[in-house]
């Protein structure tokens, strides 16, 4: 017998995601070999392929829930060899699509008490088998619901509400039941508050503080749903909204006024419906404001004086307007309004100026009729290059705020300026105010040169002011002495030129730097760096003018003009014209120079200097004897200085000689008598310069006749190392003379 | 029996239109004889290089020296400069003189000329010297850089017809005088 496959049941119709009952074995296999294999089978496209589900090979099979319909059936094979195949009937499970509970409309506000709109049905419900239930439900919270009794059509019309209420739509399939229910989108209805009052028209409208243009506002708002209050102003046809404020206000300060009108002014309360609710008008009559009158003016010089009278009375101020000939006009001033004359000082010569008084309130103005000034040309003032007609004043520590200012402005009608600083740096001059701004401490040049129109009064005039100085007024620095060493002009002396600064700062600053400059050439001739102000020295320096400039590294300067060093000239004259002797002893003492007033060496840097070139002294109570003072004619008396190798060295050798005519025996005694002693000789050479010799080991004396009836009388020292010594002036006036 | 050189040479060496002398280093100390030089590159007469010669600050550097340099100035009549050569025990030797008389004694020329003549510690040494001389050709010559110029004895100062110092410096060695080039 041939295998018989069996039947299965049943078919089903099951909602969205139902799960259908399980399908039973109407008829088991049978016939072909005993002994079958089952397998349960399902299809989605209406059995055109089939999937073997898993673990389903009973005769039975039970599905789960499904979302879309599905065909199922069983397959069985028998035991025989080869095996047989069959299948069972096709049972169909239908499904119906997912309920959609639709949508509802709107949200709304409401004022307390009133009813909403009705809640509409924006979409109505679809899917399952298409029969449905409605049903509206309502909450106050938004999370829990209550089913509103008989609220079961598409549509809703909500009570009078008296608080914020929450609605929804709930509906279900009378197919799947209540288990497969949806619902709608939630709406809410807001309860704003109790509605508004009927609006009432503002009262008590005051204006105060009414000047030429505006005026302050009060009034009573009486309320009544308004949304904004007006102000209106009359425009001699209707009344026009000018300011818009908000539903509470009762004021308004500045509303604007015409000028010299009687302005009439109400205001109004708009609801939102924009109806006006306005109050009863009010008159406010501005202040007056006219033109100044009696305008007039005069020239003072290069001055325009203007006056005038005021005949307003009330206005904010009073502004000069001017316009230039050119058409340019701008406001030069803004005076008080009980102001009535001003004068420009800031015109320009040979230009024409018009000229407006303006009474200004509020911007409104009211101008006087222009008048017209030509200023005149400068009067011709004095040449610029014979006086010191410019000022320097002083700048502050590391600011360049320091000013040279021409003292008078007429001068730049005549002459052209040129300011310079030492490294050639170019400002300009203000012609207005006659100043030249942002100057640095330091040296500054001042040219001034005659405008070729003008040389026909001053000359082709050029003249340079040189080394003006720009003085830090607030410097620590100061310069407390100066010593200058001058150069001779030739020998070893041209280059040795030395100029020595003391100075002092109080700022204790630790860097400073020091330039020095050549007067004539403006050329940086030296530049000294150091961490001391105390002395500050240039040099080796020709013969020359200079001018120093320090600054310090707190950025202060200080100047110190200018300072000389001579040359002093090889012009000379020969010979000696004077002789001062006394005895000398080994005992007598003496001082060197030592200090440095009155000279040009400096203690402690001139060493040399002070241990052998200058005698300050004798002690005088060392000397053994008196100083004797010695007749000579200057072609009678010779001294000269030799230098000697000798086997103790080199040592220098003086000798003076003098000779006395006309021997005879008394002469002879007394040079006998002279010839006795070692000296110390003091002589005045024709140059002014005194000079020493035997100090140190007494000038011994030798004497002889010579054919020609003269004495020789010859002075011979050993001064070793000590070129011949000067001695002090002062000394020989003190002591001697 | 010495012969004088230079009486028929073209260039006047015995003329001095500058000279410049030196009797210590800038620093303070002793010059150190005989001063290294360079010679100038490409020159085939041996011309000392001095690097720098700055009459303004006051010195020259030659070789690895920083010399102090002061200016003499006397006018071309008081100043004269000789070489003459010799043959006598010595062998043969250059003897350079040079001499020069300055106007005007007074105590700043004594300082200048002391601070020349001096050491550094005030002591009187007869400084051994160098001197650096711009002739009326404006040839340039350097004398004593080997063997320095000695202070003569006889150097003299006086106040009486004339009113001067007179100085003499004398070198004497083995090689003739050079010319010198300031090249950086």
């Amino acid at each position: 017998m041939s295998l018989y496959s069996g039947t299965i049941a049943s078919n089903q119709t099951i909602c969205y995601n139902g799960n259908p009952a399980a399908f039973t074995s109407v008829a088991d296999a049978s016939g072909g070999t005993t002994g079958y294999t089952y397998q349960w089978q399902y299809s989605t496209d209406s059995g055109s392929t089939w999937v073997d589900i898993y673990g389903a090979n009973a005769t039975t099979y039970d599905s789960g829930t499904l979302t879309a319909t599905r065909w199922f059936r069983r397959r069985v094979i028998d035991s025989g060899t080869p095996a047989e195949t069959g299948y069972t009937n096709t049972v169909i499970v239908t499904v119906y699509p997912v309920l959609n509970a639709g949508s509802i409309g709107s949200n709304q506000t409401i004022y307390s008490g009133t009813t909403p709109a009705l809640l509409t049905s924006i979409s109505g419900a679809s899917g399952a088998s298409g029969d449905y239930v409605y049903q509206w439900q309502y909450s106050t919270n938004g999370t829990s619901y209550s089913n509103i009794a008989g609220a079961t059509s598409t549509t809703y019309q909500p009570p009078a509400l008296y608080a914020n209420t929450y609605y929804k739509r709930r509906v279900y399939d009378t197919f799947c039941g209540i288990g497969y229910a949806d619902y709608s989108n939630v709406v809410l209805i807001t309860v704003s508050g109790a509605p508004p009052a009927t609006p009432s028209a503002p009262s008590g409208l005051t204006a105060t503080n009414i000047d030429c243009a505006t005026c302050d506002l009060q009034w009573i708002n009486n309320g009544g749903g308004i949304v904004k209050n007006v102000i209106q102003r009359w425009d001699g046809i209707a009344f026009n909204d000018e300011e818009e404020v908000s539903f509470s206000a009762t004021t308004f300060n500045g509303f604007e006024l015409y000028p010299n009108t009687e302005n009439q002014i109400k205001v109004c309360a708009v609801d939102s419906g924009d109806t006006y609710y306005c109050s009863d008008a009010i008159t406010a009559q501005t202040t007056y404001i006219a033109a100044p009158t009696g305008f007039s003016g005069y020239l003072d010089d290069k001055n325009v004086v203007l006056s005038w009278t005021n005949i307003s009375t009330g206005a904010t101020e009073l502004s000069v307007y001017r316009c230039l000939s050119g058409g340019t006009c701008e406001y030069i001033a803004y005076l008080p309004y009980s102001a009535t004359t001003y004068t420009d000082t800031t015109t320009i010569r040979e230009e024409t100026y018009s000229y407006s008084i303006i009474s200004e309130c509020h911007g409104y103005g009211y101008g006087t009729p222009f008048i017209d000034f030509t200023i005149p040309t400068a009067p011709l003032v004095p040449p610029f290059c014979d006086g010191s007609n410019y000022a320097a004043s002083g700048s502050t520590c590391g600011n360049s705020d320091g000013v040279i200012a021409i003292t008078n402005i007429d001068y730049f009608t005549y002459y052209d300026f040129t300011l310079t600083d030492i490294t050639g740096g170019t400002y300009t001059f203000n012609t207005t105010t006659g100043e030249a701004t942002g100057l640095t401490a330091g040296y500054y040049f001042l040219t001034a040169t005659v405008k070729p129109e003008y040389w026909y009064y001053y000359g082709r005039e050029t003249c340079t002011f040189e080394w003006l100085e720009v003085i830090d007024s607030d410097t620590t620095m100061s310069n407390t002495s100066k010593s200058v060493r001058n150069v001779v002009c030739g020998g070893f002396g041209r280059t040795q030129g030395r100029i020595a600064y003391l100075c002092t700062d109080s700022g204790s600053n630790p860097i400073y730097t020091a330039k020095l400059y050549n007067k004539d050439t403006y050329d940086l001739v030296q530049t000294v760096t150091g961490t001391t102000i105390d002395l500050i020295i240039f040099s080796p320096l020709n013969a020359g003018d200079y001018y120093c400039h320090i600054t310090n590294d707190a950025g202060c300067s200080l100047l110190i003009g200018a300072t000389k060093v001579q040359g002093q000239s090889l012009r000379s004259v020969a010979g000696i014209k004077k002789l001062w002797l006394t005895q000398w002893d080994e005992n007598v003492e003496y001082d060197y120079w030592a200090q440095s007033d009155d000279d040009y060496y400096l203690s402690g840097i001139d060493a040399d200097f002070f241990n052998s070139i200058k005698i300050k002294r004798f002690i005088d109570s060392t000397l053994p004897d008196v100083w004797y003072s010695v007749n000579v004619q200057t072609k009678a008396i010779t001294f000269s200085q030799t230098m000697e190798k000798t086997k103790q060295g080199f040592v220098f050798n003086d000798k003076l000689a003098l000779t006395i005519p006309e021997a005879d025996n008394t002469k002879w005694k007394e040079l006998v008598d002279i010839l006795q002693n070692r000296y110390i000789l003091i002589f005045l050479d024709n140059n002014g310069y005194y000079w020493c010799m035997g100090y140190r080991h007494g000038a011994s004396t030798d004497g002889y006749k010579r054919e020609n009836n003269e004495y020789i009388l010859e002075f011979n020292a050993i001064s070793e190392n000590k070129i011949l010594t000067n001695i002090d002036k002062q000394y020989i006036i003190d002591s001697i003379l | 029996m010495a012969t004088e050189l230079l009486q028929s040479c073209d260039f006047a060496l015995t003329k001095i239109k500058k000279l410049y002398m030196s009797s210590r280093q800038l620093s303070g100390d002793v010059i150190s004889f005989p001063v290294e030089y360079d010679t100038i590159s490409g020159s085939s007469d041996s011309i000392v290089r001095v690097n720098v010669f700055d009459t303004d600050a006051g010195y020259c550097i030659i070789g690895g020296q920083t010399l102090e340099i002061i200016e003499i100035s006397v006018f071309s009549e008081f100043m004269t400069f000789t070489e003459e050569y010799q043959e006598n025990k010595q062998g043969k030797t250059y003897v350079k003189k040079l001499e020069f008389q300055l106007p005007l004694v007074n105590y700043t020329a004594n300082a200048a000329l002391k601070e020349f003549l001096f050491t550094a510690e005030g002591q009187f040494a007869v400084c051994k010297a160098v001197a650096f001389i711009e002739d009326e050709n404006s040839k340039l010559w350097v004398v004593g850089e080997r063997i320095p110029l000695i202070l003569q004895s006889g150097m003299e100062l006086g106040i009486s017809t004339e009113n001067y110092y007179k100085l003499s410096f004398q070198s004497i060695g083995y090689n003739r005088v050079r010319n010198y080039q300031i090249q950086a």
